[in-house]
C-alpha cells in the first residue's frame, strides 16, 4: 500500500472524475493560453513563412537572425508590484471527499518586481482518524500553524500572466491531540482494556521545498497548485505518544504535499523609475 | 531554462510531479503492534561472549491464565521465549516446564516473576496503541536457570531482546 499516496488518493477513490477535473483545471487553462497566443508556423519549399495572428504573411530572411529577433522583450516591473492574497482549496475539498485530516489555509504574498515573492502562509489544521483494523481514534485538535518563505518566478521577464515558481518555506506549529477509544486485547490472558490518552501537547518545525504553477483566470484572479517536499526538522515526542498529525505539515510520516489555491492580486504598486518604465527590446543584430 | 518552464511544458511537469507523488511508499508498522518482552537462551560458561543455545521439550505458561493454555507446548529447539505481561497488574508470573523423565514430578520447573509498571502508549498510526512496561525486577527459581540478565528494562514494541536466560550445563 502507498501510505502518503493513499492520503492523496483517498478522496480520488470516491469521485474520481470530479477530483481530477478540479486538480487539472489550471493545466487546462495554461494549455489553452499556450495554444491561442502563438502564431502558426508553416514551412514552404522557399523557406519558413510566419503567419501572424491577424493573417499577415511575411518572408523570413535569415533563420539565425530571425531567432534572435524572436526573443521576447523583457518587461520591467516596480519593486512592489502587488500583494497577492490566496486561499487553499485542496485540503477543504479533500476533507469533503473523506480525508481524515486537513484544514483551512490562507496566504499573503508580496510581489517584488514580479520575480521574488516573500510569502506568509497561515491556517488551522485538525485531524480525526480511526484507521480500519486499528484500536484507536486519533483526534488532532484544531491548531494554528504558520509558514514563511519565498517564491521565485522563473517566468518573471515574459509577458505571460502565468507563473512558474519555486521556493522554500519554514513552518512551525504548536498543537494538542488525544488518542481516544483505545481497545487493547490480550489474547493469551483473555483480557480487554479500554483506555484513553488525553491532552497530549507537542510542537514541530519543518522545511519545505515548493514548486508550482499559477494561472491568471480573470483580471486580478489567479489559480494554481504547488507541489511540496517536506523535511521535518524536529517534533516534540511525549512519554505516552508520538504525534501523528502536525497542522500545516500533515501526517508525520508524509514527506510530500499539494496545495491548490485561488489568489487575488491587490493592485498595490510602488512607482516605477521613468527610465525603466518603457519596454526594452533586446535585439541583437548579427553579433553587433 | 525558460523553454522548459514555458506554458506548453506545464502538463509535462504535472505528470512528473504526480509520478513523484505516486512513488511514495507506505512502510507500514516496522515494529510490533504490541509490547511483548523477549528472552533469549544462553549457555552459562566462561566465554566472554554468551553462547546462544536451544532447548528441547519445554513448555511455558502463565500463572493465572484462565484456560490453562500454554505459550509454548513441548516445543523443540526453543532458543527464545516471549512473555506477554498482564496489562492491569504490576507483576506477571510464568513457569518453564521441562518435559523430561527426571522432572516427572514437576519439581524442577522454573518459575519467573516479573515486577513492572505498565502504561498505555500510542506508537504510531500503523502500529497502534499498546501497553508498554518499565521493568523493576525479576524473581526466579534456579532449578535449571542459572541467572537472568536484563538487557532492556523499557519494554516497547521494538524488536529487541529484553532478557537473557542463562542455563548451566552442570545442572
Amino acid at each position: 500500500m502507498l501510505r502518503t499516496f493513499n492520503y492523496f488518493i483517498l478522496p480520488i477513490g470516491r469521485r474520481p472524475v470530479l477530483f481530477l477535473l478540479f486538480l487539472l483545471l489550471p493545466v487546462g487553462l495554461c494549455a489553452q493560453r499556450a495554444s491561442t497566443a502563438r502564431p502558426q508556423q508553416r514551412t514552404s519549399p522557399y523557406g519558413t513563412q510566419q503567419v501572424g495572428v491577424n493573417g499577415q504573411r511575411r518572408q523570413q530572411e535569415d533563420p539565425a537572425a530571425s531567432r534572435k529577433k524572436e526573443k521576447k522583450p523583457k518587461q520591467e516591473y516596480p519593486l512592489v508590484n502587488g500583494l497577492m492574497v490566496g486561499v487553499d482549496l485542496f485540503e477543504p475539498v479533500s476533507m469533503l471527499f473523506g480525508q481524515s485530516y486537513g484544514g483551512y489555509e490562507a496566504s499573503v504574498e508580496l510581489d517584488l518586481k514580479n520575480r521574488f515573492f516573500p510569502i506568509w502562509e497561515f491556517g488551522i489544521g485538525r485531524a480525526n482518524n480511526t484507521p480500519e483494523d486499528m484500536n484507536f481514534t486519533y483526534v488532532g485538535k484544531p491548531a494554528l500553524y504558520n509558514r514563511i518563505g519565498m517564491n521565485y518566478n522563473f517566468t518573471y521577464g515574459g509577458k505571460s500572466p502565468n507563473f512558474f515558481t519555486a521556493g522554500f518555506r519554514y513552518g512551525f506549529s504548536s498543537f494538542k491531540y488525544d488518542i481516544e477509544d483505545i481497545t487493547i486485547r490480550s489474547n493469551y490472558w483473555g483480557e480487554e482494556f479500554h483506555e484513553q490518552i488525553l491532552n497530549q501537547q507537542s510542537s514541530a518545525h519543518w522545511l519545505e521545498l515548493v514548486a508550482g504553477i499559477r494561472v491568471k483566470i480573470v483580471a486580478g484572479f489567479f489559480m494554481g497548485w504547488s507541489f511540496r517536499y517536506k523535511f521535518l526538522l524536529s517534533q516534540k515526542k511525549n512519554v505516552q505518544s508520538n504525534p501523528w498529525y502536525i497542522p500545516g505539515y500533515g501526517p508525520e510520516t508524509g514527506s510530500v504535499g499539494l496545495t491548490y489555491s485561488i489568489y487575488y492580486k491587490l493592485p498595490l504598486k510602488s512607482k516605477l523609475k521613468k527610465k525603466s518604465a518603457t519596454l526594452r527590446k533586446v535585439v541583437e543584430m548579427g553579433g553587433k | 531554462m525558460g523553454k522548459i518552464l514555458s506554458d506548453r511544458f506545464i502538463p509535462v511537469w504535472v505528470l512528473i510531479l504526480w509520478s513523484v507523488l505516486s512513488a511514495c511508499n507506505d512502510l507500514g508498522c516496522l515494529d510490533n503492534q504490541s509490547s511483548i518482552p523477549l528472552a533469549k537462551l544462553y549457555a552459562m560458561n566462561n566465554s566472554p561472549i554468551p553462547q546462544e543455545i536451544s532447548i528441547d521439550s519445554i513448555s511455558v505458561y502463565g500463572v493465572g491464565q484462565r484456560n490453562d493454555s500454554l505459550l509454548i507446548d513441548s516445543a523443540m529447539n526453543v532458543s527464545q521465549i516471549m512473555f506477554p505481561f498482564r496489562g492491569d497488574v504490576d507483576s506477571s508470573q510464568f513457569v518453564i516446564r521441562y518435559n523430561y523423565s527426571w522432572n516427572s514430578d514437576r519439581r524442577r520447573d522454573d518459575t519467573l516473576t516479573f515486577f513492572y509498571e505498565s502504561y498505555i502508549y500510542f506508537a504510531s498510526l500503523e502500529c497502534g496503541s499498546m501497553f508498554n512496561y518499565t521493568l523493576d525486577s525479576i524473581r526466579y527459581t534456579r532449578h535449571q536457570i542459572d541467572s537472568i540478565r536484563i538487557l532492556t528494562p523499557e519494554i516497547t514494541n521494538r524488536n529487541v531482546t529484553n532478557f537473557q536466560l542463562f542455563y548451566s550445563p552442570d545442572r
